[in-house]
């Protein structure tokens, strides 16, 4: 069975780095999902698998180890919660860039983008620099 | 010994964050986070006085013992990176409530703040490396929001970089905790570090520690896995970039300390001569990049990454006088940048862009400004009278000591971007502050509620020169703390081998209900 989980997580794994290198936002989020389910099959596996026993102490033992278990838990919690963020960024990316396309976002370092000015959702533009846009007002009425 | 002390400065801002969260109008919230950031700081002085014995404090979680609960322990190296960071907490709220943003305070940027003092308090605290992982997602969290919070392009465009990069990286310490229970069947610091010391080195536990350091490594934004920093920290408002860019980096090296010191210690050859190479070129491609920016802050972040580059090569050169050093250099490397980032804020408000260039003679305008910066830059660079020759001149000496190829190739490389980031830090002085000041340029106001804290800062700063042997003192006690492996597993574990109770076979259950199942 080690090596059958063996495979499913490279397979996992894999398909996951391959859309996390694509330039589509959704497909990097989706990406970054596939590793997360291969990672939590890796804590599984290398705790040792074993068909019968469950973690559970409400039924006769032998018992499987339950902390992978409570560590795989507590892994997808946290996933699910930077999942529901990094699709909220996405979505708020979408909106202000106009488009999915990671490239597009350009290299910062370089500073050369300004071009795609369209956006995608006028009803939700970015106020872009919200910082400086009442300069005056936020200089004068400091503590 | 335990106490309930180190769990203190965790729960005490997340607490605080807990409470911003309510439709609070602005001073009562404003009051409510600078009393808990300051009471975190004053908690953490106090663990830094609890923990100057050498004694470790243990708070054991709903009351199970080491290696089977979760432990927080403070010994002084945490305690250490605890006081440094409530410290630079208190700066940044200080800059944040001095200068109003009402579009992020609306959507809780006090809250999110105290929730990422939270989670880098619990990552200096925690004493299991499953919880580690924990810490840093709520860290990371906390950090991601305030990264995109206003969401201007820029910071959408950075904070998505930053987010992508950052949990690849938490995916690859998810793993390295499974494969680390796998190997050694515990996550618990102290019983980790036990166990490794009864095998000796061996290749499996080598090749954790490897795996582990990669993952500190870009957390800590070591040269190839830090390309999201130069880009995501100019993108932030001030207050959080000053926070992030003093704070956030030190605690992918606190973790590197830790792993590599106290817990793998026999196996850390390895991870060392690649921390070493690192550290090299982080310091190099810190110090070019530096000299390759036209923005402030820009040219600041860039000399974060060679700071955390001297960093890891004083971790990676292995020996006592380096760690010392090394732990030295931490506490100049936050204030100074913590420093950099305020001055950068008001000269940024002053001449009204965040370009370096364009903008003469603000040694006229502005001389404490002007002080200051000077007193910054020779600090980062490393020149005599300053704390940073100091902790760089014992970096070298360490180095050199060592002897080995690489650690010399190191300490040319240490020599070589010393000069290079005081070549680029010059600059923005010839830039921004020489010359005769240009009548025709405005000169924005910055009240004087927002220039404060840059010049305390950098008046620490001063200090740190000043006060250089006590530090050097401390340091040298934590260095002989984290090398005895024993006295830190005794302290966490207790004197008795721990035992590990035997697989429950369900009988004793099945008694108490009657034998039904």
């Amino acid at each position: 069975m080690n090596s059958l989980f063996a495979l499913i997580i490279g397979v996992l794994v894999g398909t996951g780095v391959f859309l996390l290198l694509s330039r589509s936002i959704v497909r990097v989020v989706i990406g970054l999902a596939f590793i997360a389910y291969g990672i939590n099959l890796t804590i599984l596996t290398v705790a040792g698998l074993s068909q019968a026993s469950p973690p559970l102490l409400s039924s006769p033992g032998p018992y499987v180890d339950p902390l992978p278990q409570a560590l795989i838990l507590t892994a997808i919690v946290i996933g699910f919660a930077t999942t529901a963020l990094i699709l909220t960024v996405a979505l708020r990316a979408y909106q202000v860039a106009g488009h999915d396309d990671v490239e597009a976002f350009g290299d910062n370092l370089a500073r050369t983008v300004d071009s795609d000015l369209e956006r995608a959702d006028p009803e939700h533009q970015s106020p872009d620099q919200p910082d400086w846009e009442d300069d005056t007002l936020a200089g004068g009425r400091s503590l | 010994m335990n106490s309930a002390l180190p769990l203190a400065p965790i729960l005490l801002p997340f607490g605080v964050g807990l409470l911003c969260l309510l439709p609070l109008r602005r001073p009562l919230k404003a009051g409510l986070a600078l009393t808990g950031t300051v009471l975190m700081f004053l908690l953490s002085l106090l663990l830094v006085n609890a923990t100057a014995d050498g004694s470790v404090l243990v708070s054991e979680l709903g009351g199970w013992k080491a290696p089977f609960g979760i432990v927080m322990t403070a010994d002084r190296l945490s305690a250490y990176m605890s006081a440094l960071a409530s410290l630079s907490g208190v700066f940044a709220l200080w800059f944040m409530l001095a200068a109003e943003d009402r579009v992020r305070e609306k959507h809780h940027a006090f809250a999110l703040t105290m929730f990422l003092f939270t989670g880098v308090q619990l990552s200096f605290l925690t004493g299991d490396l499953f919880n580690l992982f924990v810490a840093f997602e709520v860290m990371l969290v906390a950090s991601y929001a305030l990264a995109v919070l206003g969401s201007t392009r820029e910071q959408l465009r950075e904070g998505f970089r930053y987010i992508v990069m950052n949990l690849a990286a938490s995916s690859l310490l998810v793993a390295a905790c499974g494969l680390t229970y796998g190997t050694l069947g515990t996550l618990n610091f102290a019983h980790l570090a036990q166990r490794s010391l009864e095998l000796g080195p061996r290749t499996t536990v080598t090749a954790l520690a490897v795996l582990l350091m990669t993952v500190f490594a870009s957390k800590g934004a070591l040269f190839p896995l830090g390309f999201w920093l130069p880009g995501t920290y100019p993108a932030l408002p001030h207050a959080s970039s000053a926070f992030f860019a003093a704070i956030l980096t030190k605690v992918g090296v606190y973790a590197l300390i830790r792993v590599l010191t106290t817990v793998f210690q026999a196996d850390s050859a390895l991870p060392q001569i690649f921390l070493l190479g690192l550290g090299a070129a982080t310091m190099l491609f810190g110090a070019l990049g530096a000299l390759s920016q036209r923005e402030w802050r820009r040219i600041l972040s860039f000399t974060v990454m060679g700071s955390v580059g001297y960093l890891a090569f004083g971790v990676g050169l292995g020996t006592p006088d380096a760690l010392r050093a090394a732990l030295v250099y931490v506490a100049v490397s936050v204030l100074v940048t913590l420093a950099l980032f305020l001055i950068a804020a008001v000269a940024e408000r002053a001449g009204g862009t965040p370009l370096t260039r364009h903008r003469r003679g603000f040694v006229d305008r502005m001389p404490l400004l002007a002080g200051s910066y000077l007193l910054c830059a020779l600090t980062v660079s490393g020149l005599p009278p300053t704390a940073g020759f100091v902790a760089k001149y014992a970096l070298v000496r360490a180095g050199i000591a060592q002897g080995s190829p690489l650690a010399i190739i190191a300490v040319v490389c240490a020599l070589l971007a010393s000069l290079i980031t005081l070549f680029a830090l010059l600059s923005v002085w010839r830039d921004f502050f020489w010359g005769k000041a240009d009548k025709t340029m405005p000169l924005h106001p910055v009240p004087a509620g927002q220039q404060t804290p840059a010049y305390v800062a950098s008046g620490l700063v001063a200090g740190l020169s000043l006060f250089a042997g006590p530090l050097f003192t401390h340091a040298e006690a934590t260095t002989r703390e984290l090398r005895d492996q024993r006295h830190y597993i005794r302290s966490v574990l207790g004197e008795g081998p721990v035992v590990i109770p035997p697989d429950p076979q369900g009988k004793e259950l099945m008694k108490d209900k009657g034998g039904t199942p």
